[in-house]
């Protein structure tokens, strides 16, 4: 099988079991209000919403991308520096990706719930109508339409949605948009939006925009996906390895962190923690060679020199050892 | 006389055999008096409860001489923290402070020890502590089955007589007063411990210690 094949094939099972799985209907008190309707579509909130959130989910996501290609593979063996990484990194992307865009296709409903709840929560029934206008003005559809495509450039290649533009189209559809809105006339559309975005109330919309929607999404969609990885480890694992040959073995061992022997042959170890696809921390714990435990740690380290680190695992059994 | 009697005598002694159940564990600690521990449990209405019962365990010979599980090892695990000369530990990173359940001013800051810990003998109270880096990240900590739970360690305390042997041992005692020490001639894979009159002998195999009470 080609890796591309293999690629396709995991993604058609990916979204398989997450169509299975589908979606429960969510209790939107607010869905019916056309009042509340006509502000959130008049600035495509659901779609600034979404962007925003995939914006705020940048950092977890090269977290998670990172932390989930040590289950494919222990730390130890490999790392971003090995010739397998970035395939293997493009391959649980793309994997990723897939099943997200699922995910918010079933979830729809879910994104409007926040929009609509903490739309409600900051503004009142006569603000939302000002807000409203101001999108509905021909100055406020400019603003808007740059700004999201401003979004979307930023948020290119990141889950939620899997782009058919390529990232220097959507730079001069950016670029374009751009010189449309600073194209208007001073006096009028212009002013609209110079005047709109200098009030308390475009300063709120904005907050309510990044930190409420985009952090919300942001937040819902992590527990999601981590929770969603997790349960297909093994067959992300798989195809992970059919894109990207030369990937270490697997192990069942557990990656437990470093030791280094100093000089007067003490240990320095570093225990590290990882849960739910995720750094905690790390503990350091010395041990001189007249420590009871010295011999623990030589003992799985062994022929170790002075100057020299090792990364220490341990088997289901509680031994400890430097190899995966 | 001996009508009334027998009766009134079989319900009082009845009554007490029914409301405890012997939950004992295949592998019980051993008693410091001699034997087996075992563990009793017992569920009661109680007015005050959400869930209109509570629950109580006990172990020790029996019912009434025994103590909650949970306060054997509380104990424990304090006089541990009190007691850590070379034990290594750390703060929990992952567990916030407790409250209301003893410790310095009153709270209990968890500690992360690389060690497994397992209450081998109860009357007087015996822990062994297996050297495991991986207890301190709960890598391969048992969820279920014989441990209990305490606030001063991020972590189970397991009971009974099989020890992991993944490292090097040391045992407490808090009633004989006695702090974390190696368990003698462990090297030679035969150790031994020796409190308030018992000795207990380990036996190593490949994945565990066997403790026994001679």
């Amino acid at each position: 099988m080609s890796r591309h094949a293999a690629r396709n094939a995991l993604v058609v099972i990916l979204a398989c079991i997450a169509c299975a799985a589908g979606a429960a209907a969510l209790d939107d008190r607010h869905a019916a209000d056309p009042k509340l309707r006509r502000f959130v579509d008049s600035m495509h909130g659901e779609t600034a919403a979404v962007h925003l959130g995939r914006i705020v989910y940048r950092k977890r996501w090269e977290e998670l991308l990172t932390e989930a290609l040590y289950q494919v593979a222990p730390r130890g063996s490999w790392s971003p520096a090995h010739p397998a990484w970035p395939a293997a990194r493009s391959a649980l992307a793309d994997a990723l990706r897939q099943q997200s865009v699922t995910w918010l296709a079933a979830n729809r409903d879910e994104i409007r719930l926040v929009v609509n709840e903490q739309s409600v929560r900051a503004y009142t029934e006569d603000e939302r109508a000002r807000v409203a206008e101001f999108f509905e003005s021909p100055g406020g559809r400019i603003w808007r339409d740059r700004r999201e495509l401003s979004m979307r450039v930023r948020a290119y290649g990141l889950p939620l949605v899997i782009e058919t533009e390529t990232l220097p189209d959507l730079k001069r559809q950016d670029d374009a948009a751009g010189k449309a809105l600073t194209s208007l006339p001073e006096e009028r559309e212009g002013k609209v939006v110079y005047d709109f975005l200098q009030s308390p109330l475009g300063a709120k919309l904005l907050e309510l925009q990044n930190e409420a929607w985009g952090r919300i999404v942001a937040n819902v969609f992590t527990g999601e996906i981590d929770a969603w990885t997790l349960a297909n480890k093994a067959a992300l694992a798989k195809a992970v390895r059919a894109a990207a040959p030369g990937i270490p073995p697997p192990s069942d061992k557990t990656y437990l962190g470093k030791v280094t022997m100093d000089g007067g042959r003490g240990f320095t170890v570093t225990v590290e923690h990882y849960a739910t696809l995720r750094p905690v921390g790390s503990y350091a714990l010395n041990f001189s060679p007249n420590d009871l435990h010295w011999t623990d740690i030589a003992a799985a380290v062994p022929g170790m020199e002075p100057g020299q680190t090792r990364v220490l695992y341990r088997d289901a059994s509680g031994h400890l050892g430097d190899r995966p | 006389m001996l009508m009334t009697g027998v009766p009134l005598a079989l319900l009082f002694a009845a009554v007490p055999a029914c409301a405890w159940e012997d939950k004992s564990g295949a592998d019980m600690p051993w008693l410091g008096g001699g034997g087996r521990a075992h563990l009793y449990h017992q569920r009661s209405s109680c007015m005050g409860c959400p869930t209109g019962y509570q629950d109580e365990e006990r172990w020790g010979a029996s019912a009434w001489s025994g103590k909650s599980p949970y306060a054997t090892v509380g104990k424990a695990m304090a006089f541990l923290a009190e007691n850590a000369g070379a034990v290594r530990s750390a703060r929990s990173i992952g567990a916030g402070a407790i409250g209301g359940a003893g410790g310095k001013d009153g709270i209990i800051e968890p500690r992360a020890l690389p060690y497994r810990m397992t209450v081998v003998m109860i009357e007087p109270t015996v822990v062994v502590m297996n050297f495991d880096l991986g207890a301190m990240i709960h890598e391969g900590e048992p969820r279920s089955g014989q441990i209990v739970g305490a606030a001063y360690i991020d972590g189970v305390v397991g009971y009974g007589t099989r020890v992991p042997a993944t490292g090097s041992l040391l045992w407490f005692s808090p009633e004989a007063k006695a702090p974390p020490a190696p368990v003698a001639n462990q090297s030679s894979g035969k150790g031994e411990i020796r409190v308030g009159g018992v000795t207990l002998s380990l036996e190593r195999g490949a994945d565990y210690w066997t403790v026994t009470r001679r």
